[in-house]
């Protein structure tokens, strides 16, 4: 079974007056309900994973209802005072100072320091100074007999069959025992009994039927338990049980609504108002239950999948290998936390300690700082690497390039040269050998001239002139 | 102050909707439970909160020939019930109260509860009103209460009980002890507790029918799904009141 719930906030005013007093009393109730279930869930889990625990020791509010519903609380006063005739506000008051106003109770219940016309309760919340003026009337707020007589007796069939189903929604478990008459009129209802336990049928008119029910036997010469009209204090004080006891047959789950400012704003948020609600609905308190205990867990996998990296290579790739990661979270744990009492390992779980997680988190941030620190660093040199590589490759190819460029000049250079010397050493011979044949020939044609001249004398002339 | 809870007709502190399945996690109805019911709203509004909003939807939405029947006006300052708020309260920036009583209306019949009745709930409503406009005044220690009260006389004739009677048990009380009765006089703040109670006992009881009626509407034939019912989702409503004025004394 399920059953939402949405607690009502706490109430400080600068004036509280009854009203508050029962909601506060509500929200303590409601409260005390949310702490215990918090706490049996978290006692559960330490219960379901076997470790080792002692009992946890949270702000119980106990004390403070016990000095609101306790058998000489404020309403069991508060009910005494109103059913005396005489009873007054001032009377209760005193009446309280009293009774309550004991060491016992001194963390819970404290007079002003001022004036004597309040009264101050320390709610889970914070304390609340309650006027006392009003509390015995809107407690008694019970209709008298003789209203209810003639309402009973009302021409208006309407308002007839309002009060008929008023009365016959009453079971008559539901119905005070102080009023037996009631126990005939609720019965009607019984056709609406389910499975479903329904104790809030009592609600508002618990009183009402059941005074209706005994003035109508009155009107039959019976008058019972008229001194015994159940109050207001007494009525909200039963529904409030009833609605617990329908919670503690449900599976609760909470879901706290934060109002952020108070003009209805997108997007504004008023710190102060917040944390005082925060603390109002006792979420705030919530945290420290859990804070007491071991607030943070993991599961063994989830842990070593974050964790893993805090331990060296070597353990985590093996155990990982193997699938022992209990083994890896152990070695894990052993490298990280020194202090033992501030984890505990469970079936399928590792509970630690407030501020444990914070510190694993620190180690693990450090831890990937450094290796990534490491990762960079060989990065950068590998690039750096590459880079002087390739401008070392570049270079020599320039270098060829250029070289091979001055070489074949060079090369050119002295081939030109030599070509050069060739053509000079071939046009000098040439020179050189047509002088000396010219020579030679002119030398020859003088030397033949004479010859010639000389055997011309004796011969005669030449047969082809020279 | 929240205004966001004034959004809807605000009749309950805390009420519970409870949607019944049975084995089969089909849905076989629904079912409201009223717990710790604020009834004080009646009778006393705090500075800038309004009364229930269904006595300002019929005050603005009622047809001239009903609002001179019940006595009604759409000037609520002239009932003290609907008035304490002061100013800032009503109406609400946005909320046109004819229409959301046109809009109720609709409602109540969807539930099932034909016209007829409708205006007897709405006659109901309007002696409260009128109630709260009874004017008791006090002479030295005793409470006073005119037989020809105007306002008495109306509510008392929409409650169909006798006006005599009603001022005599409003001013006056009686202790029965063994032997006699004993009949003293109340001072004119007890009358008004006493008239306030009885007022907010009538607005509690015709509550409790108006939730009887809707979930009989939600139930099916005979609260055949209650029975039926195996397993059930609770939603508990509580009007979220946040209110911090920190005191300073």
């Amino acid at each position: 079974m399920t059953l939402c719930t949405s607690i009502y906030g706490f109430e400080h005013f600068k004036r509280n007056s009854f009203e508050q007093f029962c909601i506060n009393y509500a929200n303590e109730k409601l409260q005390q309900e949310f702490n215990a279930h918090v706490f049996k869930l978290e006692q559960e889990e330490y219960l379901r994973e076997e470790i080792q625990w002692k009992f946890i020791d949270f702000a119980d509010n106990k004390p403070c209802i016990d000095l609101i519903e306790g058998k000489l609380g404020v309403l069991s006063l508060l009910d005494e005072e109103s059913r005396l005739p005489a009873g007054t506000d001032a009377s209760f008051l005193q009446k309280l100072t009293t009774q309550l106003d004991k060491p016992d109770n001194k963390r819970v219940f404290k007079k002003p320091r001022f004036g004597n016309s309040a009264f101050t309760i320390a709610h889970y919340a914070l304390d609340v100074t309650y006027e006392a003026e009003g509390f015995l009337e809107k407690n008694r707020d019970t209709v008298p007999d003789e209203h209810l007589a003639l309402l009973a007796s009302t021409k208006n069939p309407f308002l007839k069959e309002v009060l008929d189903a008023a009365l016959a929604s009453v079971r008559p478990s539901d119905a005070p025992p102080a009023s037996p008459a009631a126990s005939d009129s609720g019965s009607q209802s019984s056709r609406r009994s389910s499975l479903i336990p329904d104790p809030g049928r009592v609600a508002l008119v618990t009183s009402g039927a059941g005074q209706v029910g005994t003035t109508g036997a009155a009107g039959a010469g019976k008058r019972t338990g008229v001194g015994k009209k159940p109050t207001l204090g007494s009525i909200f004080k039963a529904s409030l049980i009833n609605l617990m006891d329908t919670l503690s047959t449900t599976n609760v789950h909470y879901i706290r609504c934060i109002k952020p400012n108070e003009l209805k704003r997108a997007w504004e948020f008023n710190p102060q108002q917040v944390l005082g609600q925060l603390r109002a609905c006792g979420v705030l308190e919530t945290i420290r239950i859990s804070c007491a205990g071991y607030p943070s867990r993991w599961t063994y996998e989830e842990f070593a999948e974050r964790y893993y990296m805090l331990t060296k290579s070597a353990i985590w790739v093996t155990t990982i290998k193997q699938n022992k990661i209990r083994e890896l979270c152990l070695a894990i744990l052993n490298a990280t936390i020194k202090d033992e009492d501030k984890y505990q390992s469970g079936l399928t779980k590792i509970f630690f300690r407030a501020g444990m997680l914070a510190l694993l988190e620190g180690q693990r941030s450090d831890r990937l700082n450094e290796l990534v620190t490491i990762v960079q660093k060989n990065m950068r040199r590998k690039m750096a690497v590459k880079k002087y590589q390739e401008l070392r490759s570049a270079t020599i190819r320039i270098q060829t390039w250029w070289r091979g460029r001055l070489a074949q000049k060079f090369v050119n250079g002295v081939r030109k040269e030599a070509t050069a010397i060739r053509l000079q050493k071939a046009i000098r011979r040439f020179l050189r050998r047509k002088e000396f044949l010219d020579t030679r020939n002119a030398v020859v044609r003088i030397q033949s001239r004479t010859f010639i001249a000389g055997a011309e004398g004796l011969f005669g002339a030449h047969p082809f002139p020279l | 102050m929240s205004r966001c809870s004034f959004r809807f007709p605000r009749v309950a502190q805390h009420l519970v909707t409870q949607i019944l399945f049975d084995g089969k996690t089909e849905i076989v109805g629904a079912r409201i439970r009223t717990y710790l019911l604020e009834r004080s709203r009646l009778v006393y509004q705090p500075e800038t909160e309004r009364n229930y909003h269904i006595f300002y939807q019929l005050c603005a939405g009622a047809p001239l020939k009903e609002r001179k029947d019940l006595g009604l006006d759409t000037d609520i300052n002239k009932f003290f019930f609907l008035k304490q708020g002061g100013p800032s309260s009503t109406p609400i920036p946005n909320v046109d109260d004819a229409e959301e009583f046109r809009l109720t209306q609709q409602a109540l019949s969807t539930v099932g509860i034909s016209v007829e009745k409708q205006w007897a709930v709405f006659k109901l409503l309007a002696s409260l009103l009128h109630l709260g406009n009874m004017q008791i005044t006090q002479s030295r220690n005793d409470a006073l209460l005119d037989d020809n009260e105007p306002s008495m006389l109306l509510a008392t004739r929409f409650l169909g009980v006798t006006a005599s009677e009603f001022k005599k048990w409003t001013v006056k009380k009686q202790i029965v002890t063994r032997s006699e009765k004993i009949i003293t006089s109340l001072n004119g703040s007890q009358a008004t507790v006493v008239r306030d109670s009885v007022a907010k006992f009538v607005y509690a009881c015709l509550f409790e029918w108006l939730v009887a009626i809707v979930n009989e509407s939600l139930a099916g034939e005979n609260g055949e799904a209650a029975s039926k019912a195996e397993m059930f989702i609770g939603v508990l409503e509580c009007v979220a009141v946040y209110a911090f004025h920190w005191s300073t004394y």
